[in-house]
């Protein structure tokens, strides 16, 4: 399997909060350069949503306290349907502790990032991501 | 305690020698010896004398007949013939001398003998009535010498032989009909003496000696019988206080109290053989006992009918029991009119009730059932009470326990609580303030459009700011995490530590930019690839070095990590202001900081939490510090040798 540049690969972000929103859509467009990205501003009707899309995003990024899904909510979503089954999942939490961490690696996420974002780095995380990597780089 | 044998024969007196073969040889011997002696004397005095008449007769017949024939030689003075008779009679036996003198007393004829024992006899010699001369016989008594000379060599063989056979046979005999029969019997006796009590003596061929064997062993019957008794005594006694102690010791252990109570009442029923046991609890508010736990099948049916029992009941020996705080003995209910009949336990015979007391509280009532008349003795009693009493000091502990147990739930939830708060709450303030810093720092860095270098100090101001608030709140969060106990490591087993190293290094470096501080490394290239949280690792790095950079204003501050095989030393030396001695201990605990530290900025966190986090991954955190020179904190985190190494 190719992997997509940064530049071209196609992000699903779900993020409840404006702030963080905006955020995340300036590293995309200032930092990285990446143009497909988009945004859900809350988990209703997920599955609906993605299906939705144009295509299947390159890499889910997924806030974890989001409603009225979770991001674990969301991940098992995306993992019981077969065409999803093996998307790039990465969790975006605030919440820096080990447990959090711990339980997203169990659940099967495919790496975690905490928030602040590091603006020099997470362009280079984004792209690791896409290679295949499984990252745990939190804060 | 003294045996007997002991008693009678102490160690340091002698034992007797003499042995029963032994005196009787001797005295044998002796008496014979004695007997032999004397008649072998009469014998000797009697051939002797025999020998020395017969010699002396001899001589007499000799020298008479030689008197008659030497008559008419002497008085013709024919020498000659004389001289061929003479020869003639000293040819005979034993005869070595003979003599003739003539009437003038002068010898005619002589052969003289040098011989000193003689027997000597002298004759006239006559002719027609006239004395002509006479004749001197001498008989050698050598013969008697010998004869003596032999008896005596007869009689010392005699007695030799004769003490050599006594002896021999005495000792033979002994040996057969008295040692060998007598050591049988030791044998069997010492055996006995020493434990063995079915030692049995087997009968004896004498008459005398199985007299012994049969005493031995009548004594012997009564011994073992009685021993058996004693030693059944013992055993049942044993047994009774082995499941006392048993019970007892159980039940210390067990804190569940309803648990408690059924192992107990089962195991005293079984071990103590009886029809039912059962445990009432006091409730002091009711003054009421209750039922808690009791055995068998048929009592289950008691526990619905009467659960509780006021304690001023009557009839009712377990009611009598908790009232006056003291045991109930009565080995024959059907006598008594205290006793309360239980329609479930028809088959008691006898009850006897313990109060369960701790000091003078009343904590509950054993209450025991025999299907037996008098099956509690004095001695089942005493066991049964000291019993009763542990049943007490276990259940009283079991009811601190659960009250214990109820505060410290209690206590857990609400920490959990707190922590669950400061969980959501942090999470709360860091969401706003995550996005804050985001944006300030990209504004800052001119991602969105240019900024004026002021714009930018003031960004970069409340960057600082944002991250010291940041700090706070992460810090609070993980002091609150490890005061809870909650503090948990992500462990990746392929951390190396090189990579960490530099992103410490590339952290702290903005921090040393206003001062003039040197960072010196002086790093092992050869550092092995460890399990450990990698951002904790950052973290224990990053307080450190911050701390030592906040706190030295010229200098240096050197990083030194050492590969120390089984574990990995960190060093953090600076030289700034230096800890006074009297602030080391303290600044380990929260929100603790010295005056130089309240001057800068920070939290008082930061060491407590690095302390924790290197203790967390099995290590050691410690420190040396003068003021005026400066500080070193060393830490150590141990290396599992997988034999990987990292890359520098
Ligand atoms: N390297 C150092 N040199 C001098 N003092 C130090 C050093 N490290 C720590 N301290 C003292 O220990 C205190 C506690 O440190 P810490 O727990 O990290 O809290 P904070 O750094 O937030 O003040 C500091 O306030 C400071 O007084
Ligand atoms: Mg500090």
């Amino acid at each position: 399997m190719n992997t997509v540049s940064v530049k071209e690969a196609f992000f699903l972000y779900v993020e409840d909060d404006a702030s963080n929103r905006t955020v995340m859509n300036l590293i995309m467009e200032k930092a990285m350069g990446a143009r497909n990205l988009v945004i859900f501003e809350d988990s209703a009707n997920f599955m609906e949503r993605v299906r939705a899309l144009p295509k299947c995003p390159d890499a889910f990024l997924l806030d974890i306290h989001v409603h009225p899904y979770n991001g674990f909510e969301m991940l098992k979503q995306l993992r019981t349907d077969p065409e999803y089954r093996h998307v790039k999942v990465i969790g975006l939490t605030a919440s820096v502790t080990n447990e959090e961490v711990e339980e997203l690696r169990d659940a099967g996420f495919d790496g975690a990032i905490g928030k602040p974002l590091n603006i020099s780095t997470f362009p280079d995380l984004m792209a690791r991501i896409l290679k295949g990597e499984t990252i745990w780089f939190v804060s | 305690m003294t045996t007997v044998r002991n008693a009678s024969f102490p160690e340091d007196q002698d034992f007797p020698t003499r042995t029963l073969a032994r005196d009787l040889a001797l005295r044998l011997a002796i008496v014979l010896t004695i007997i032999i002696v004397a008649l072998g004397s009469a014998y000797f005095f009697i051939t002797v004398s025999q020998a020395r008449s017969e010699l002396l007769l001899q001589a007499t017949n000799r020298v008479e007949e030689l008197s008659n024939v030497l008559s008419i030689p002497v008085w013709n003075l024919d020498k000659n013939s004389i001289e061929q008779i003479c020869q003639a009679y000293l040819q005979a036996e034993n005869v070595v001398g003979v003599r003739v003198l003539d009437d003038t007393g002068d010898s005619i004829y002589e052969k003289p003998t040098d011989e000193a024992n003689l027997i000597v006899e002298t004759r006239p010699i006559e002719f027609n009535g006239q004395q002509v001369g006479s004749v001197e016989v001498s008989v050698s008594t050598r013969q008697i010498d010998n004869l003596r000379s032999n008896i005596f060599l007869l009689m010392l063989s005699i007695v030799i032989v004769v003490v050599v056979t006594i002896l021999i046979s005495t000792w033979f005999l002994l040996q057969r009909f008295l040692s060998q029969p007598l050591s049988v019997l030791t044998m069997g006796i010492e055996s006995f003496a020493s434990g063995d009590y079915s030692q049995r003596l087997k009968p004896m061929e004498q008459k005398e000696l199985n007299i012994i064997s049969e005493q031995f062993n009548a004594m012997a019957n009564q011994i073992q019988a009685r021993d058996q008794l004693l030693e059944k005594r013992v055993a049942d006694r044993t047994r009774d206080l082995s499941i006392a102690s048993s019970v007892s010791r159980q039940i210390t252990r067990v804190l569940d109290m309803d648990e408690l109570l059924h192992q107990l009442v089962a195991q005293t029923k079984e071990g103590f053989n009886l029809y039912a046991a059962s445990v009432y609890i006091y409730q002091p508010e009711a003054r009421e006992l209750t039922l808690e736990a009791t055995t068998g099948e048929e009592t289950r049916q008691m526990t619905k009918a009467v659960k509780t029992l006021s304690i001023d009941a009557r009839p009712s020996l377990v009611a009598q029991g908790a009232r006056e705080q003291t045991q109930i003995v009565n080995n024959d209910v059907s006598e008594s009119k205290d006793y309360l009949v239980d329609p479930s336990l028809p088959d008691a015979k006898s009850e006897a009730v313990f109060p369960m007391l701790v000091g003078a509280r009343l904590i509950g009532v054993l209450d025991l059932l025999s299907e037996k008349t008098d099956r509690f003795s004095e001695a089942d009693i005493q066991i049964l009470t000291t019993l009763a009493e542990q049943i007490g000091i276990a259940v009283r502990n079991a009811q601190l326990y659960s009250v214990q147990l109820q505060a410290s739930a209690e206590l857990r939830r609400a920490d959990q609580m707190k922590s669950q708060f400061l969980s959501s709450m942090s999470h709360e303030l860091r969401t706003p303030l995550n996005a804050i810093i985001n944006l300030d720092e990209m504004v800052a860095r001119g991602m969105v459009g240019p900024v004026t270098d002021e714009q930018k100090e003031l960004l970069e101001q409340s960057l600082v700011s944002s991250q010291h608030l940041l700090q706070l709140i992460n810090d609070v969060l993980d002091i609150s995490k490890i005061q809870a106990g909650q503090l948990k490591l992500f462990v990746e087993n392929n951390v190396n530590l090189h990579d960490e190293i530099n992103t410490v290094v590339i952290m702290v470096k903005p921090l040393l930019e206003k001062k003039p501080l040197e960072l010196v490394q002086d790093i092992d290239s050869n550092l092995p690839i460890i399990a450990g949280d990698r951002r904790r690792l950052r973290q224990i790095l990053v307080n450190l070095l911050s701390n030592a950079i906040k706190f030295t204003n010229q200098g240096a501050v050197t990083l030194s990590v050492r590969n120390q095989e089984d574990q990995i030393k960190f060093s953090v030396i600076d030289t700034g202001y230096g800890i006074p001695i009297e602030s080391q201990a303290v600044i380990f605990e929260p929100f603790v900081q010295t005056l130089d530290g309240i001057k800068q900025e920070g939290t008082g966190l930061g060491l407590p939490i690095t302390r924790s986090l290197v203790e967390a991954h099995g290590g050691e955190l410690w420190m040396e510090s003068e003021i005026g020179v400066g500080t070193a904190f060393h830490f150590t985190i141990p290396a599992e040798n997988n034999g990987r190494m990292g890359e520098k």
